[in-house]
């Protein structure tokens, strides 16, 4: 289970290493239109229906150490259809 | 028709897709255009066209399939003979469909294509790629076009149709005479796709009569849509397509990352060291080679980025330009391995998108692989003696390496 940062009166700035993100990815069924390129960035995260259109295999929260594919999976969609979102 | 070729006088009105330089190296030109007030060029060669050459241009005209239709998708308008006559009707379905019925066209087909269906070529692909370089390797050098990457996709696409691994040589040419020495020569271009559909109603017939387990063709005649067997002219066109589009692009993909990896040793390092780079690697040599431009034809009159296009017109689908462009790629024409961007559109984009790309880049990286693991270090035998063939299709025709 990731942790939101919160602000601390005592810690001032927070480093990198004092929160993590939380976050969710879904794929817009209706711009996908089966590229895989999400799949190819991200196998953990990203699967294959039938017709080869992008499924999510993780609904619930990403675990921290697959976050960044995520991000690699969204900036590698020609449609745009990988949507992240963050808490 | 090929006579004597008249010298471009100006790239944004007068381009010409078949002029040897621009399919030698055409990244200069899209350049020029692409940075110009008028990102769209236009010509009147080869039929007359228009040709976008902004990432954002190429994927809105992608999207916007109402405008720009999907009936004609050749670059160079079709020779009487091909869309009249008692196969006038055949076509290459889905590529060349439109909505509604495209989405049936596509519909049946994908199943075939998704990854999960095309990971079972794997092994063989694999087993065939090490039987060429056998062909070979005790020579120290070989044609990395003609010899292996000209032979990989026609015997995957062969499997999968079902049809005789033998007749690799007569498809090949008969591809190339639809595809690529065709688009200038009318006659040419005739003779091969009526080869072409020929001997698919041949196979046709043979699987009607005798219906196959785990074929394509068979489970085609036995797939219905909306209750009703699917006719035979789209089954025959489905299989055109699949030769047509399933061979020379392929290969031409393989070969030109080939020409890159024999000048490039510190990405054949970078492989070598960290193989967790092939999914991406993959991707990028197809964003910088991208072997395949599409066209569309103009439904009816519009404007289009202050362009006046007609209905009837032909947009040429540069695919290859779009994923050259800086304002979606930074340093586009370098190739970065690891490039952690990229949303390339070597497959197209919209319901177009290329139905066999799940295969294509299981082809291009098991080539590829396999290459690498034989052959770690090769290098081109003489740069100016490569050849590339251009169009609808690019990639080096003869490249010749040592090792």
């Amino acid at each position: 289970m990731a942790l939101l940062w919160l602000p601390n009166s005592d810690s001032g700035a927070p480093s990198a290493h004092d929160y993590s993100e939380v976050m969710k990815v879904e794929v817009d069924a209706g711009s996908c239109h089966g590229h895989q390129m999400c799949a190819i960035a991200a196998p953990e995260i990203f699967g294959s229906d039938e017709l080869g259109n992008a499924v999510v295999l993780i609904i619930d929260e990403i675990p921290q150490h697959l976050v960044a594919k995520v991000r690699r999976a969204e900036a590698n969609c020609p449609e745009r259809a990988v949507v992240i979102k963050e808490y | 028709m090929t006579g004597v070729r008249q010298p471009v006088t100006d790239i944004h009105t007068d381009y010409d897709i078949f002029d040897p330089a621009f399919v030698r190296s055409p990244s200069e030109a899209w350049t020029e255009i692409r940075e110009s007030n008028c990102p769209i060029a236009k010509t009147e060669r080869w039929g007359g066209s228009w040709m976008p050459t902004r990432y954002e241009d190429v994927v809105a005209i992608a999207h916007e399939h109402e405008t720009f239709t999907s009936r004609g998708i050749i670059v160079v308008p079709p020779p009487p003979g091909t869309t009249e006559g008692p196969y006038g009707g055949i076509t290459a379905p889905p590529i060349t469909s439109d909505p509604p019925d495209h989405h049936w066209h596509r519909r049946l087909i994908l199943p075939a294509f998704s990854p999960q269906s095309v990971a079972k070529y794997e092994q063989s692909t694999l087993e065939f790629c090490n039987s060429l370089i056998d062909g070979f390797f005790d020579h120290g050098r070989g044609d990395a076009a003609g010899d292996y990457a000209q032979q990989i996709p026609v015997r995957v696409i062969s499997t999968m149709l079902g049809v005789p691994l033998d007749m690799a040589e007569e498809f090949t040419s008969w591809v190339r005479g639809v595809l690529e020495q065709g688009l200038t020569d009318p006659e040419l271009r005739v003779a091969s796709r009526m080869k072409i559909l020929q001997f698919f109603i041949g196979q046709l017939e043979d699987r009607k009569r005798n219906p196959r387990e785990h074929d394509l063709m068979t489970e085609l005649i036995n797939s219905e849509v909306d209750g009703k067997k699917v006719d035979d002219n789209y089954i025959l066109g489905v299989c055109n397509l699949m030769l047509v589009a399933g061979i020379d692009t392929t290969w031409s993909a393989i070969g030109s990352s080939l020409w890159h990896l024999a000048q490039h040793p510190e990405h054949r390092r970078q492989l070598r060291e960290n193989p967790n780079l092939w999914p991406t690697a993959v991707e990028e040599l197809l964003r910088v080679y991208s072997p395949v431009t599409m066209a569309r034809i103009v439904d009816h009159d519009t404007e289009f980025q202050g362009c006046p296009m007609k209905s009837g017109d032909r947009v040429l689908m540069s695919f290859p330009a779009a994923n050259r462009d800086p304002r979606m790629f930074e340093n586009p024409d370098e190739v970065i391995l690891d490039r952690e961007h990229n949303r390339h559109v070597a497959f197209g984009s919209g319901i177009h998108r290329c139905a066999g790309s799940n295969l294509a880049r299981l082809e291009l990286r098991v080539a590829l692989q396999t290459w690498l693991a034989r052959i770690p270090e090769f290098e081109l035998v003489d740069p100016a003696d490569v050849t590339w063939a251009g169009g609808q299709v690019r990639g080096p025709r003869r490249c010749l390496v040592s090792f």
